[in-house]
């Protein structure tokens, strides 16, 4: 989990990424339990509430559950959900800023296009 | 009322340091005192002490009549302004009312006035035997019985530890010069002790014994009776007095 | 139930100082509070005004209803100790005596935060540092349970090292044992992440009371040559303008909703956020 935060984004909201990825990565299994909003909030040093707020969104979205006077849970089919919101959000979270990018250095399509290829082959992915 | 005991077994318990310091060389110069009136006595057999009459002259029965009374009084004159600006601490540190730091706070001192009651009744017992002990219970009631004479220290310094709590607490409080608040507190000593080395204490005692003898008289009221119920109203009085003073004092 | 509720309260000394001019903020039960601003802002007399250490000039206070003045039922629900106390005695035996005025108060949690935090209790306070004598009270306050905790400068003389494992322990205090709290502080930094709410005190008055994320979400930088800025600054509200050389960056003071972002491409600026300390800073300067 993130230890460190950026000051792009509010923290409750890059602690709820921070914790899809870690179910992306299978850190924390559909079924299993994850870190509880204590120990979030003492390891990065926050107050409860904003992390009970980041916790709240996973809830919200279906993600983690809550069980009564036990933790919070991932729900099964998590992941998935996860995956599929971020591939809905792909474009405009990453393609947009680069195609950005690319039209202040004036990089064409096709240069783009080629380093794509060329990152794959070269197994710089 | 139980948890202003409490608050007053903690300021003594805080205090033990401070009392001990006190209280200690206090039993020691009271059995000297004792010991040297003895032996003065022995010796001189009354009259004047020290020099011619006047400023400096101390006349012997004045001293010794005041003896148990006046060393009691002294203890309490000292050590009863130095825990009252000491324990202004636990104000500081406690969040508890003013009603009940002041509660526990007098609790603790009349404790300490009954504790040296005790103490100086039981040290006359132990040296009665050896040495002709004066005391003013003793002027006004003819001397002899233990609890007569504890009764009027109790009594004596309950009151007199009520007055000065009211007036340390006046001056501790309200008064902000450091150099001021020295003097007003070493003022009562003072006097104390030059009243009664100036002035004969005879004919005052034998207008007070009068005067007892015949309101218990005419009360139907035994004189220790009279004497608890006497400085039992001042003692309220005192207390009543001093409580309104500290409500609106700010500790800062 | 434990509402903190300051009404026009009033600090005047000798007749022309104001210390405190006309505060009223309500102070929500179980929130962490951080009472910010600049050294004789204020902040400590409110503090002592809360526990009627001092008492105000004008103006009232009271607690889930009920005045505070020689109340002992709700300041038994208080926990403080002014910043400058001194203890005469022996830890350890004023760890026993806590439970006189804090029922509540857990000894072996108290023996055991001693223990963590390095502070030989069998010292006295006149002996500690600053910094021990701070973590020591620190100590008293979480192992109270009271439900009201103030701390006035909590880490003061404290080295970064037990500053950090006292920010967690709160925190970890809190979450289990849901409390108020009320951090008095100009150590905006370290508290930022920590605290809930804020309340700003400039020169006696309250300059803002609102929670930390409405507070940064009302407020936003601007970055860019230095004309540039001038002109997105012109008709806007705005703080802290700082600039090297040719770029100038200023904190805008609007809703972030409102940035206009057509007029920021045109003039090649960047947004960006404000921090806590930042915007304190730049709302507490003088003039």
């Amino acid at each position: 989990m993130l230890l460190k935060f950026k000051d792009d984004k509010a923290v409750y909201i890059q602690l709820a990424e921070s914790i899809e990825d870690d179910i992306l990565r299978e850190i924390f299994n559909e079924g299993e339990k994850i870190i509880s909003t204590t120990e979030i909030s003492v390891k990065l040093k926050i107050n409860p509430a904003t992390a009970l707020k980041g916790i709240n969104i996973l809830v919200d979205e279906g993600i983690v559950y809550k069980k009564r006077g036990l933790g919070m849970f991932v729900v099964k089919g998590a992941k998935e959900k996860i995956m599929l919101k971020r591939k809905n959000g792909f474009f405009d979270s990453f393609i947009v800023p680069v195609l950005g990018e690319a039209e202040k250095l004036e990089i064409s399509e096709d240069e783009i296009v080629k380093m794509i290829k060329g990152a794959k082959a070269n197994g710089r992915n | 009322m139980r948890s202003s005991l409490k608050v007053a077994i903690d300021l003594l318990y805080f205090n033990r340091a401070g009392f001990f310091m006190v209280y200690i060389p206090f039993v020691v110069f009271t059995v000297a005192a004792f010991l040297w009136g003895y032996f003065v006595e022995a010796k001189y057999g009354g009259g004047v002490l020290f020099g011619a009459n006047g400023l400096f002259g101390v006349e012997l029965s004045s001293l010794t009549a005041i003896g148990i009374e006046g060393i009691g009084l002294l203890f309490l004159m000292l050590y009863i302004p130095i825990t009252l600006d000491g324990n202004l601490k636990f104000l500081r540190a406690f969040n508890v009312t003013r009603k009940k730091y002041f509660t526990g706070n007098l609790l603790s001192i009349l404790i300490t006035a009954v504790d040296i009651a005790i103490t100086l009744s039981i040290v006359k017992l132990v040296f009665r035997s050896l040495l002709n002990v004066h005391s003013l219970y003793g002027i006004i009631f003819g001397g002899g019985s233990f609890m007569g004479e504890l009764i009027w220290l109790i009594s004596l310094n309950l009151f007199m530890a009520s007055l000065f709590y009211l007036y340390s607490s006046f001056v501790i409080w309200h008064v902000k010069n450091a150099a001021i608040t020295i003097v007003l507190m070493l003022a009562p000593a003072i006097i104390m002790i030059s009243a009664v080395t100036r002035f004969g204490i005879g004919d005052l005692v034998e207008q007070i014994a009068i005067r007892i003898q015949i309101l218990s008289q005419s009360l139907l009221l035994g004189e220790s009776a009279l004497m608890i119920l006497a400085f039992g109203v001042m003692t309220t009085i005192c207390l009543l007095m001093a409580y309104p003073m500290l409500k609106k004092t700010s500790v800062e | 139930m434990n509402k903190i509720e300051v009404k026009g309260v009033t600090k005047v000394y000798n007749k022309k100082t104001k210390a405190l001019d006309n505060i009223s903020i309500t102070i929500e039960p179980n929130k962490i509070y951080g009472l910010l601003g600049r050294n004789g802002a204020g902040k400590t007399t409110l503090l002592n005004i809360l526990t009627t250490k001092i008492f105000p000039t004008s103006g009232e206070i009271t607690i889930g209803g009920e005045e505070v003045f020689e109340n002992d039922k709700v300041l038994g629900k208080i926990f403080y100790i002014m910043v400058d106390s001194a203890m005469p005695w022996a830890f350890h035996r004023v760890f026993k005596r806590m439970k006189d005025f804090y029922p509540d108060f857990d000894i072996e949690y108290a023996k055991e935060l001693a223990d963590r935090f390095d502070i030989d209790v069998s010292k006295k306070s006149k002996v500690l540092s600053t910094g021990e004598f701070s973590l020591f009270k620190a100590i008293l306050a979480l192992a109270s349970n009271a439900e009201i905790l103030l701390l006035d400068e909590p880490v003061l003389g404290v080295d970064p090292n037990h500053r950090e494992m006292l920010y967690k322990e709160m925190i970890k205090n809190y979450s289990e044992k849901p409390k108020t709290i009320i951090v008095s502080t100009h150590l905006i930094k370290e508290v930022a992440s920590i605290v809930e709410e804020v309340i700003i005190i400039k020169e006696g008055r309250i300059i803002e009371n609102n929670s930390v994320d409405s507070l940064l979400s009302e407020v936003y930088t601007i970055t860019g040559r230095a004309d540039n800025v001038d002109e997105y600054l012109r008709n806007r509200e705005h703080a802290a303008v700082d600039g090297i050389g040719e770029r100038k960056t200023a904190i805008i003071l609007e809703n972030k909703q409102n940035k206009d972002i057509s007029l920021a491409n045109k003039l090649e600026l960047e947004f960006g956020n404000v921090e806590l300390q930042e915007l304190c800073m730049a709302l507490t300067e003088d003039g």
